[in-house]
C-alpha cells in the first residue's frame, strides 16, 4: 500500500530472505471475497435453499515488486480460487483487486485485456492447461497475437523459438503438440506461453504439484532464474510447505477462506504465530524426523465452507482455543470438552443409529446408556480428565440430545465450555516487522497468552 | 519378530512385463524384495520406477495386457504364482490386503461403506453369515442385519481408525465422507481381516498435509495393534523416513539401493537415491539449493544399456553402459547399492 | 558437482565425476527419443478408411457419385433430352441415328427409357448434380447455422442459452416436410435456395444440440481457463480454442445427414415442391414416373436405387468415422 522512493522493478529483484518490504506494492487485495452460489436455479433461491459456498471469504494481501508471495493453505481454504480472482478470472463478491493502484476487479473482459499484458497465469495441471489441438508454437504465440506484440506472424514465431530455449526446451519443439511432451516439459510450455506477454505479475497455482521430485526441482530452479532475470513477482500458490520456503520470501497461510498469518519466510517457519501455522509446520514430514520439534497433530477434519464456523473459523480444530473465564481444567481437557460443544452445535449427532448398535449388542438400552454411549464416542478424551462441573454438563447434554432437545443441550453446553474464539471474530493484528495475524491469542486486546501450557 | 518365521513376503527375480505396438514395456525388470513380519518396508520411486506395477503383481491383479514373465512371488513361504486364482482369491483381501491411492475410486460408490467392510469380513472369516448371490441381494436391498457379527466389526474396525461416531457413519456412503476419512475406511477395510501384509499404495498423496500426519501416526499404531506388515510404497522420501523401518529405492523397474531407513538417508550411495535427497526441497534446510537430476525416466521399452540411471548419471562411465550392476555392501548394516562405482574399493571401478 | 549445502550431513550428489555426465551416452547406445504420435482429424479419417473394409465401401461409392455429378456431360452415355424409344426396358437396344453423323449405330439403354424416350441413366447422372448439390448445401447450410447457435448457447448459458435451444426446439418439432412447405411458402418461390433453407432449418437442431454439450464439457477445460487469462475476446475462444477439439462428433453428424437431406430434397421435389431446374433431380424423376409402375416401373424405380445407393454409401462412411472417433450411438444421432 505504501510506495517508498526505490521501487524494485525491472532486473533489480531481491533475493530470499532480503528484506522487501521497501518494494512497491503491485499487486494488492482487499476485503476480497469470492462466494459461489450452490442454489440450483429460481424456485431454489426462492425457496431459500442451497447456501453459498464461501471460498475466499475476505483477503488482504500486497504483492510487492520483485517478490515472490507464497499462498499456503491445504484443500478447500480457497487459495486456488484466490489466485483466479486476483486476476479476474472469477468475478469478486466483494472487495477490490488492484494493480498498480488501478482497481481491476470489475472490469470487464474487453476492459482488462490491456491488464492482462502484465498478469499471467501458470497453472497446475500442465497438460490441461494446453489446448490438445494446438501446436506449441500455436500456443505460445497466441497471447502475442492476442496484445499485438510482433510485426508479423515470422516474428512471433522467432520470439516463440527463443522463448522454448530460455525455458530448456529445444527451438525444433514448436510443432509439437502437448501430448507428445513429459508432464515437466508441459509445464515448461506454459511458463513459456505466461511469459511470451512479458507480464509483471505471474500466480502460479500448484505449478509443481503434479510433477514427480526430481522434475520438480528442475521447474522451481527455472522459475527462480527467470524471476531474477526479469524482475517479475510472482504468487506462488502451493499446499507444500517445503516447496514454499525454497522459493519465496513471504508466506500467507490460508485457512477456509481467510488468510490467517502472513510473514517473511525464515520468520514464519522459525517462528509461527498462529496455531494453525504450527500444526501445519508440525505435521509436514522430514527426511529427518529428529530435527522436528514438538508435533501438533490436529484432530478432525475441515469443515465445510458453505457453513464456516462462527467466530473464527479455526476454533473447532484449534489446540490453543481459549478457555472462557472459569475453566478450571487444563487446556487439553477444554479442547476435549469444547470438540463435544462442537458436535452437538453441529448436530452431527444420530441417536437412533447409537440405540441400534446397542440393542444389537444385547445389551440394556435404556436412555442412559444411549447417552453415556454418545458420550463415549463423540468426546475425544476421557470424561474422567474433566473438571466435575463440565463432566456433569456433559452427561447432562447428552441426554438431552438423546430426548431429542438438541437445542437446550446446545445452549447448555455453550455455558458450560465458552470461548470468545467460538463468537469472536478474531481482528488481523501487527505481530512484529511486517508480519500480520489473525488469533485472539496474538491480539493485545484479549487477555491471553500466546504460548499455551499442554 | 520371530527369527525362524519365513518372511511374510519373498519377491525374487521379478519380470512382469506388457506388450505394446512398439515393443515390450519392461514395468518390473529384475526386483528381489523381502519383508519380515511386522515391519513397515518402504518403496520409494517416481513416476515410471514400476513401483505401482510391483504391487499389483504382488497381489496378483496386473491389468491385461500385462503379465508376469519370471521370478517369483512367495507368500508366507508359499509361492503365489503356483497357486490357482482360487487360492488366490482367498489370500486376497483375508491374507494380503491393499489399500489404493485415491479412496473415492476405490470404494464402491453404491454401497455403504459399513457394508462394504463387512462383506470383506464375511468372505474371509467365520462369521457364519452366507455368502451366497440370494442373501447378498436381500443384504443389499434390505440393509444389513445390524446385530449380525460382520456389521459389528464393521463398526468396530471404524472405531480403531477413529472415525467419530461410528455406528452413523457405517450406514453413510463413500460420497458422504471426507478424504481423509475415506481412506481411513480403506485402511479400516483392509485391516478387517487382520492380514499378514498391507500393501499401501500411496495412501497419503492424495491427502492434505494435516490428514496424512494423522493417518501415517495411526498406522503405526495399527500395525503394532494388529501385528501386520506394512509395505509402504510412495513417491516421498520424508513419508518413508518418518514410518518405514527399512527402505528400498526404485528406478525404472529395478531396485537400485537399499537399506534400514536412517541408514539410507544418513548416507545414500546410489546416485539416483543422493540425486534424490538433493532435488527434494526441505524444510530445515532452506539454503540448500536444488539440484535436480536433468532428463527424464527413460522409455522402458528394450533398454539398451546395462545401468537404467546411466544416462542420467554425473558419474557414469563406459562399463556402466555395459556391464550390469551387481548389489554391492556399503555404508552399515544390511545397507546394498547396485552400483558399479560403489562398494568395496576393489570392486569399484 | 558440490551442492554448495550448509549442513554436514546433507548428501553430496555426484561424488566422482564420471566420463559421461548428466544426459550425455555413448554413441553405440543413444536411442532415439520416442514421441508419441499426434494424428491430425485427417490422418484419424484416413486410418479408420484403412481398417474398417464397409466404411471405405461407403467412401469409395461417395466419391464415385460425387465425381459422377462433376463431370456429367462427360460420363452421361447421352445428351439430357435425346429422344430414343418411349419406355423400352432396361438392356434394351435402339438403331438409328442419334447423333446427326448420317450412319446408324445401335445404343444400349441399360436403365431403360422413359415415357419421353429419353434415356434412364443419362437422366439419373444430371440429376444427381442437382440432388448431390443440394443436400451438400442443405447440410453445409445446417452445419453453419446449427454449430454458431449451439457454441453461443454453449459458451454463454443462461437466458441466451435458453432463447437459442427452445427457439432451436420449436422449429425441430414441426415435422420435416411440413416445416420445408411451410418456409417455402413464406419465401415465395422455388429456387433452390429456398429448398436448401427449407429442409436445412429442420436439421439445425441436430447440431446446435451436439456442439452445444461438446461446449459444455470443453468450456470448464483448464485450457479455457488459460485462453482467458491470456486475454483472448470470446469469439476467439469460442471458434479458434472450443471448436477444433469438438469437430469430430460434427463430422460424423454432417456425414450422417447427407442421406436424410438427400431424401429430404426428393420428397419435396416429389410433391412438386422442390426445385425446378432445366434438367430433373431424382426426385422429379421418381415422381414422373408414377403414372407409369405398372407399365414402366423402372422409371420410378432407377432414380430410387441411385438414392438408396447414395443413402447406404454415406451411412457406412458416417458409421465407419463414428466408430473411429469412438462416440457413442446417443451422441450422434
Amino acid at each position: 500500500m505504501s510506495s517508498e522512493q526505490t521501487t524494485t522493478t525491472g532486473a533489480e529483484s531481491a533475493t530470499p530472505g532480503e528484506d522487501v518490504a521497501a518494494g512497491e506494492v503491485v499487486l494488492e487485495a482487499e476485503g476480497v471475497k469470492k462466494h459461489f452460489d450452490q442454489s440450483d436455479g429460481f424456485l431454489d433461491k426462492l425457496l431459500g435453499g442451497g447456501g453459498s459456498v464461501k471460498a475466499v471469504d475476505g483477503v488482504d494481501l500486497q504483492v510487492r515488486a520483485g517478490e515472490t508471495l507464497a499462498v499456503v493453505g491445504e484443500s478447500g481454504c480457497g487459495k486456488s480460487t484466490l489466485g483466479q480472482t486476483l486476476l479476474n478470472l472469477h468475478e469478486a463478491t466483494a472487495g477490490t483487486v488492484r494493480f498498480r493502484g488501478d482497481e481491476i476487479s470489475g472490469l470487464s473482459g474487453k476492459q482488462m485485456r490491456p491488464y492482462r499484458e502484465e498478469l499471467q497465469m501458470v497453472f497446475q495441471d500442465p497438460l490441461a492447461s494446453l489446448n490438445p489441438r494446438q501446436t506449441v508454437g500455436d500456443i505460445v504465440t497466441a497471447p502475442m497475437e492476442v496484445h499485438g506484440i510482433g510485426d508479423s506472424d515470422e516474428d512471433r514465431l522467432a520470439r516463440a523459438e527463443s522463448l522454448l530455449e530460455r525455458v530448456g526446451l529445444e527451438q525444433s519443439h514448436i510443432d509439437r503438440y502437448p501430448g507428445q511432451f513429459s508432464g515437466g516439459q508441459q509445464q515448461r510450455v506454459g511458463i513459456a506461453r505466461a511469459l511470451a506477454v512479458e507480464p509483471d505479475v505471474i500466480v502460479a497455482d500448484e505449478p509443481v504439484s503434479a510433477l514427480d521430485v526430481s522434475v520438480q526441482a528442475q521447474i522451481l530452479n527455472l522459475m527462480e532464474d527467470l524471476q531474477d532475470e526479469l524482475g517479475l513477482s510472482l504468487v506462488f500458490i502451493a499446499h507444500d510447505l517445503s516447496v514454499v520456503r525454497q522459493v519465496s520470501d513471504r508466506v500467507a497461510v490460508m485457512y477456509l477462506g481467510e488468510v490467517v498469518e502472513t510473514a517473511p519466510t525464515d520468520e514464519l517457519f522459525e517462528d509461527p504465530k498462529h496455531p494453525y501455522t504450527k500444526s501445519l509446520l508440525s505435521a509436514v514430514p522430514r527426511i529427518d524426523p529428529s530435527a522436528r520439534t514438538d508435533r501438533v497433530v490436529l484432530r478432525g477434519s475441515v469443515p465445510s465452507p458453505i457453513d464456516p464456523p462462527s467466530g473464527c473459523h479455526f476454533h473447532t480444530r484449534c489446540p490453543a482455543v481459549i478457555p472462557g473465564e472459569g475453566w478450571d481444567g487444563d487446556q487439553a481437557a477444554f479442547r476435549s470438552a469444547f470438540t463435544f460443544r462442537n458436535r452437538v452445535e453441529n448436530g452431527s449427532l444420530e441417536v437412533e443409529v447409537v440405540r441400534d448398535r446397542l440393542e444389537g449388542d444385547g445389551g440394556s438400552v435404556s436412555d442412559d446408556d444411549v447417552a453415556a454411549r454418545i458420550v463415549e464416542t463423540t468426546l475425544p478424551g476421557d470424561l474422567a480428565d474433566l473438571p466435575a462441573d463440565a463432566a456433569e454438563s456433559i452427561r447432562e447434554a447428552a441426554r438431552l440430545v438423546v430426548d431429542g432437545e438438541s437445542e437446550a443441550a446446545a445452549a447448555l453446553l455453550r455455558d458450560a465450555c465458552p470461548s470468545p474464539c467460538a463468537g469472536d471474530h478474531p481482528e488481523t493484528v501487527a505481530v512484529g516487522d511486517g508480519r500480520e495475524a489473525a488469533c485472539h491469542r496474538v491480539d493485545p486486546s484479549y487477555d491471553a497468552p500466546l504460548e499455551v501450557d499442554d | 519378530m520371530a527369527a525362524n518365521q519365513p518372511p511374510v513376503l519373498e519377491v525374487e527375480n521379478l519380470h512382469t512385463q506388457f506388450p505394446t505396438d512398439r515393443g515390450t514395456v519392461k514395468a518390473v525388470d529384475g526386483v528381489d524384495l523381502s519383508i519380515e513380519p511386522g515391519e513397515i518396508v518402504g518403496l520409494v520411486g517416481e513416476s515410471g520406477s514400476g513401483k505401482s506395477v510391483l504391487a499389483e503383481s504382488v497381489l496378483g491383479i496386473v491389468e491385461d495386457p500385462g503379465e508376469i514373465a519370471g521370478g517369483d512371488i512367495r507368500f508366507g513361504g508359499e509361492s503365489l504364482l503356483a497357486m490357482s486364482e482360487r487360492e488366490r482369491q482367498s489370500i486376497r483381501g483375508g491374507r494380503v490386503s491393499m489399500v489404493f491411492q485415491d479412496p473415492m475410486n476405490s470404494l464402491n460408490p453404491t454401497l455403504t461403506v459399513g457394508e462394504q467392510i463387512a462383506e470383506t469380513v464375511r468372505l474371509h472369516q467365520d462369521t457364519g453369515e452366507s455368502v451366497s448371490l440370494s442373501a447378498e441381494m436381500k443384504r443389499k436391498i434390505v440393509g444389513a442385519a445390524k446385530n449380525g457379527e460382520a456389521w459389528r466389526r464393521a463398526i468396530e474396525m471404524l472405531e480403531t481408525v477413529e472415525i467419530p461416531e461410528p455406528e452413523a457413519r457405517a450406514a453413510d456412503y463413500p460420497h458422504q465422507f471426507s478424504g481423509g476419512m475415506r481412506q481411513r475406511a480403506m485402511i479400516a477395510m483392509a485391516l478387517a481381516c487382520e492380514p499378514d501384509l498391507v500393501v499401501a499404495d500411496e495412501p497419503t498423496t492424495a491427502l492434505d498435509v494435516t490428514i496424512q500426519a494423522q493417518i501415517l501416526e495411526e498406522l503405526e499404531d495399527l500395525k503394532d495393534e494388529f501385528d501386520t506388515a506394512i509395505l509402504l510404497i510412495t513417491h516421498d522420501l520424508a513419508v518413508v523416513a518418518e514410518t518405514c523401518d527399512r527402505v528400498n529405492v526404485m528406478y525404472a523397474g529395478e531396485i537400485v539401493e537399499r537399506a534400514q531407513t536412517e541408514e539410507l538417508f544418513a548416507n545414500p550411495e546410489h546416485p539416483y537415491t543422493q540425486g534424490l535427497i538433493a532435488s527434494t526441497p526441505q524444510l530445515d534446510n532452506p539454503d540448500a539449493s536444488l539440484e535436480p537430476i536433468e532428463g527424464n525416466v527413460p522409455d522402458l521399452i528394450d533398454v539398451p544399456y546395462a545401468c537404467h540411471f546411466a544416462p542420467r548419471c554425473p558419474e557414469a562411465e563406459r562399463e556402466c553402459f555395459e556391464v550390469h550392476p551387481d548389489f554391492r555392501p556399503v555404508g552399515d548394516g544390511d545397507h546394498e547399492a547396485a552400483c558399479l562405482r560403489r562398494g568395496p574399493e576393489e570392486d569399484q571401478l | 558437482m558440490s551442492t554448495g549445502n550448509e549442513a554436514d550431513d546433507a548428501p553430496d550428489f555426484a561424488r566422482n565425476e564420471g566420463e559421461f555426465g548428466s544426459g550425455e551416452v555413448p554413441s553405440e547406445y543413444e536411442t532415439d527419443e520416442s514421441v508419441e504420435e499426434y494424428k491430425t482429424t485427417a490422418q484419424r479419417v484416413a486410418g479408420v478408411l484403412k481398417r474398417d473394409k464397409l466404411a471405405l465401401a461407403g467412401a469409395i461409392v461417395v466419391v464415385a457419385f460425387v465425381l459422377t455429378a462433376v463431370f456429367a456431360p462427360y460420363i452421361a452415355p447421352h445428351g439430357p433430352e435425346e429422344q430414343f424409344g418411349f419406355m423400352q426396358e432396361p438392356m434394351s437396344q435402339s438403331t438409328g441415328d442419334f447423333d446427326g453423323d448420317g450412319s446408324v449405330e445401335t445404343v444400349t439403354h441399360y436403365l431403360g427409357t422413359d415415357d419421353f424416350g429419353y434415356d434412364v441413366l443419362t437422366r439419373i447422372v444430371y440429376g444427381s448434380q442437382i440432388s448431390l448439390l443440394v443436400a451438400f448445401a442443405t447440410v453445409a447450410f445446417a452445419f453453419t447455422v446449427g454449430t454458431t447457435l449451439g457454441v453461443l448457447a454453449g459458451f454463454y448459458g443462461g437466458w441466451i442459452d435458453t432463447l437459442v435451444m427452445r427457439g432451436v426446439d420449436f422449429v425441430w418439432a414441426f415435422p420435416t416436410i411440413i416445416l420445408g412447405v411451410g418456409v417455402i411458402a413464406v419465401m415465395g418461390g422455388l429456387g433452390w435456395v429456398n429448398v436448401v433453407v427449407a429442409i436445412g432449418i429442420a436439421f439445425v437442431d441436430d447440431f446446435a444440440r451436439i456442439i452445444r454439450g461438446e461446449v459444455l464439457s470443453i468450456r470448464e477445460e483448464e485450457y479455457i481457463t488459460a485462453a482467458r487469462a491470456v486475454g483472448m475476446g470470446d469469439g476467439r475462444i469460442m471458434f479458434r480454442e472450443m471448436l477444433p477439439n469438438a469437430v469430430s462428433p460434427l463430422i460424423v453428424q454432417a456425414t450422417l445427414m447427407v442421406p436424410f437431406a438427400i431424401l429430404g430434397e426428393a420428397s419435396l421435389s416429389f410433391l412438386g415442391l422442390g426445385v425446378k431446374p432445366t434438367t430433373p433431380t431424382w426426385g422429379l424423376l421418381i415422381s414422373g414416373g408414377r403414372g407409369f409402375i405398372s407399365q414402366a416401373w423402372w422409371i420410378s424405380v432407377m432414380p430410387g436405387l441411385a438414392i438408396m445407393a447414395v443413402v447406404l454409401a454415406f451411412n457406412t462412411l458416417g458409421d465407419g468415422l463414428r466408430d473411429a472417433f469412438d462416440l457413442s450411438e446417443g451422441e450422434v444421432n
